[in-house]
């Protein structure tokens, strides 16, 4: 049971991670938002955003500023299941082989997936039952993850050959999406001075604890929502449905496949979060608003005709938000 | 003070069914008197002889309808969730008003309650303006009292009478009056009373066959539209526009004196051809008349301004039929005219009055041309029958018409050449028509005819015309108990052209106007 005790300190120790993490990262508030928000939102979250951006430091910065474990599995073709998973291996103790339990890099609490879609579906695959469950199955045992557990994967969304577009049922299982924007001038050169001068970029101390997450956890969850905004985001979600009566013509149009009903828990949890961490007592429509395109932008499939006339989802998205009427 | 949140969602929700109502109410309401007014609109139009009270149901209807819409309303709950989130939007209050009742709903007290109820406790001060008064509801309560003051006025405020159509005044005639009807001999049917047949030729009729005309032209209602058009421009036409004119004395008198001078020539042409042949030696084929003569002849009748019978005499002169010589043709008009013209004796006229009808034209006092202008005596009463002809019976027809004192000059049905005694050339003053309506429903200084129509084998109206003659404005001779009138040919052809109306058409009305004024004018 939770008391307003506690709602007090997450929400301070959640403003001291923001401080931490925009200390190593320059710029990308939104960005370490995105993440906090999927790690109180128990959800995961896919990063896109060309090569040299920051996204593995991002990363690694939050796994220090919590003091979590962190793994990074770097994607690539020729990647097994086994090698994200683990794996049993005979092993001989006393004069007797048996089958030891290697835990493979998804065993962490926090994990990076480095280039996603480089690796095959098979392996990709292999990811989904830790996303979602927060188990691993192999062979005949299934392991509980340790939580917090989030998994941060990135892809390039540059290079298209060897690569595997991420198939509909896992990417649906990332709570949000964030693209990674290109820094500004300022930005530039604030990145630059951090990484050529005296010591380089150094990881922050640890400012929260695994405690401390799921006590946040809990207080996001009992941020209550009114139920005509509860409507409001079902409309939305149905909006994006191209044979929907919510639909904007353009959706109709262009779109091939909705948004899944996963969708909306993400956004109104995702929203819940935002309002916590800007210190409301309940979801907003701006915290609907702030969370729309990230909890969206990756579970609307294109038609052949959207993606030959070049429409992106983005705009899609915005026509939905002005199409769909705030009051019923 | 704490905030009593259940108190203010006691308030909105009465506040929200009110609202709720008054809307429904409205449209009800405007909806009612909307149907008031067709309906009382319709019970007009269809001329409906109800008491404006009977009407009154009519007005209770939008009020009935507006209360059981109210009541309607304020049954329905409204949706809460919504109703306070809209307040949150007018008030600004993010969310929270609607999310604090949502917390309010769990089982369990939450931890954000009292910061809910601290942050929205202050913004709630205005929070009647989140609901206001509906757009439908101040646009439907003045359009229902519009509509309704609308029927009112329909069921108090009486609508202008329009004229009868042509339809409607066919069927008057059929509703044969009383006194009418003992008037008509017995045993004999109405319409031998009325005789059609002597009338005259009415619009549309051919006059020699009384067949009508093509249908396509005549029988169509757009003719009837036309001539309706017609007869209403006739009606409204003023004294000086009007086809017929009255003359003044110094007309009458100038006609007079041109009547007895042609008269005279004619008849001093006749006695020297009765002396030429007088004097030409009996040879054994007829005599005829010589070039000169003819010539004479074909002057005077050009000259125009003789009696009809003896302009009829003069033709039959000039081209003598088998049976008759040229020897008793002028006997017989000198025979005619020539006493009349000698003639002193006073004769009663036709309505009892002395009256010169041989004296010479140029003599006749002014009085005699008048009535031989064709205005009708006024003792020719209603309903008579033959009254009006003149003494020998004959020529001046049956009179058959009921009506004499309405009708101008009714020809009759022998317009044939007149004894001499004859004082009257138009015959009967009795015209044609059948049993018309009540005298105390005509208007004064009309002259009405009306026919009855008959049904045809296609179920079609056929020669079926009802006219209603020019306003006339009497002017009084000698006598101010006898009007005369002068038909002009020319107004009655421009507005019939006017009009549309075929020629063939414009040739009966002047047949039928020379008809009734034997071609005086």
């Amino acid at each position: 049971m939770i008391n307003e005790r506690d709602v007090e300190v997450a929400q301070t120790v959640f403003h001291r991670l923001i401080s931490s993490m925009g200390g190593v990262i320059v710029g990308h508030e939104e960005i370490i938002r995105a993440a906090l928000i999927a790690l109180l939102c128990r959800g995961n979250l896919i990063l896109e955003g060309v090569p040299g951006l920051g996204k593995t430091l991002l990363v690694r910065t939050l796994a220090a500023c919590l003091g979590l474990k962190f793994s990074r599995i770097q994607f690539t073709p020729d990647l097994m299941p086994a090698d994200i998973v683990g794996t049993d291996l005979i092993t001989e103790e006393a004069g007797h082989r048996r089958f030891t339990f290697s835990p493979g890099p998804v065993f962490a609490n926090v994990v990076l997936a480095d280039e996603i879609n480089r690796a095959t579906p098979k392996t990709q695959s292999a990811l989904l039952e830790a996303m979602e469950e927060r188990t691993v199955t192999v062979g005949t045992n299934t392991y509980v993850l340790e939580e917090p557990y989030i998994v941060l994967a990135t892809q390039n969304p540059i290079e298209m050959e060897g690569t595997y577009p991420l198939p509909e049922a896992q990417i649906d299982r990332f709570l949000l999406k964030a693209t990674v924007r290109f820094p500004s001038l300022d930005e530039l050169v604030t990145i630059t001075a951090r990484n050529t001068e005296g010591e380089g970029i150094r990881l922050p101390e640890p400012t929260a604890t695994a405690e401390d997450i799921l006590t946040a956890r809990r207080v996001v969850r009992e941020i209550p929502i009114a139920e005509g905004l509860r409507e409001y985001v079902a409309r939305l979600l149905l909006a994006t449905h191209p044979s929907s009566q919510h639909a904007p013509p353009r959706v109709a149009e262009y779109v091939e496949y909705g948004a899944s009903p996963r969708a909306a828990l993400a956004l109104i949890n995702g929203a819940k979060a935002h309002a916590f961490l800007s210190d409301a007592v309940n979801v907003r429509r701006d915290d609907i608003h702030a969370l729309f395109r990230g909890a969206l932008t990756h579970r609307i499939v294109l038609n052949f005709k959207g993606e030959a006339e070049g429409v992106t989802i983005d705009e899609l998205l915005d026509d939905v938000w002005e199409h769909v009427p705030a009051a019923s | 003070m704490p905030f009593d949140f259940s108190r203010f969602l006691t308030s909105v929700e009465a506040r929200a069914r009110s609202l709720r109502g008054l809307s429904i109410a409205s449209i009800a309401w405007a909806v009612g008197a909307a149907v008031s007014a067709i309906a009382m609109l319709t019970v007009r139009l269809l001329r409906f002889e109800l008491s404006p009270w009977l009407l009154l149901p009519f007005a209770a209807l939008p009020l009935l309808a507006a209360i059981v819409g109210y009541v309607v309303g304020r049954l329905r709950p409204p949706r809460m969730p919504f109703l306070l989130l809209r307040i949150d939007d007018t008030l600004g209050l993010d969310a929270r008003l609607s999310s604090l009742y949502e917390i309010r709903r769990r089982p369990t007290r939450s931890i954000f309650r009292a910061r809910l109820e601290a942050e929205v406790r202050d913004g709630l001060a205005r929070w009647r303006s989140a609901l206001p008064v509906d757009r439908r509801t101040k646009l439907g309560a003045p359009t229902g009292a519009v509509c309704l003051a609308l029927a009112l006025g329909l069921a108090f405020v009486p609508l202008p009478t329009p004229a009868p159509s042509p339809l409607e005044r066919l069927d008057a005639p059929h509703a044969v009056p009383a006194a009418e009807e003992q008037a008509a001999p017995t045993g004999t049917p109405h319409s031998n009373a009325t005789a059609p047949a002597e009338a005259p030729p009415p619009i549309g009729t051919d006059p020699e066959t009384g067949a009508g005309e093509d249908s396509a032209t005549l029988g169509t209602p757009d003719r009837d539209e036309t001539l309706d058009d017609v007869m209403r421009d006739l009606s409204g036409l003023s004294p000086d526009e009007a086809v017929l004119v009255p003359l003044s004395p110094e007309d009458l008198e100038e006609m007079a004196r041109a009547q007895g001078a042609a008269m005279r020539a004619a008849l001093d042409l006749l006695e020297r051809i009765q002396d030429r042949l007088e004097n030409t030696p009996p040879s054994e084929e007829p005599p005829r008349l010589t070039d000169e003569e003819l010539a004479d002849l074909q002057q005077q009748l050009d000259q125009g301004g003789l009696p009809p019978d003896l302009e009829q005499g003069l033709n039959e002169l000039m081209e003598p039929p088998p049976s008759r010589t040229v020897e008793e043709i002028v006997e017989d008009l000198i025979d005619r005219f020539g006493d009349e013209d000698g003639n002193e004796e006073e004769t009663s006229g036709r309505d009892g009055r002395p009256q010169s009808t041989a004296m010479p034209p140029d003599q006749q006092s002014i009085e005699d041309i008048a009535e031989e202008y064709g205005q009708p005596p006024e003792d020719a009463a209603p309903g008579t029958d033959g009254e009006g002809a003149g003494p020998d019976g004959e020529a001046g027809g049956d009179g058959s018409g009921a009506d004499g004192t309405e009708t101008l000059g009714g020809p009759s049905e022998d317009a044939g050449p007149r004894e001499i005694e004859d004082p009257d050339p138009f015959g009967g003053t009795g015209g044609p028509g059948g049993p018309l309506e009540e005298s105390t429903e005509r208007q004064p200084g009309f002259i009405r005819e009306e026919e009855a129509g008959k049904i045809g084998s296609e179920g079609d109206f056929v020669s079926e015309f009802v006219t209603e003659g020019v306003p006339i404005e009497v002017l009084t001779g000698t006598d101010a108990s006898e009007p005369s009138y002068r038909v002009r040919f020319d107004r009655i052809d421009s507005i019939l052209r006017a009009r549309g109306v075929p020629g063939s058409a414009i040739e009966i009305v002047r047949d039928y106007f020379n008809a009734i004024t034997e071609g005086e004018t």
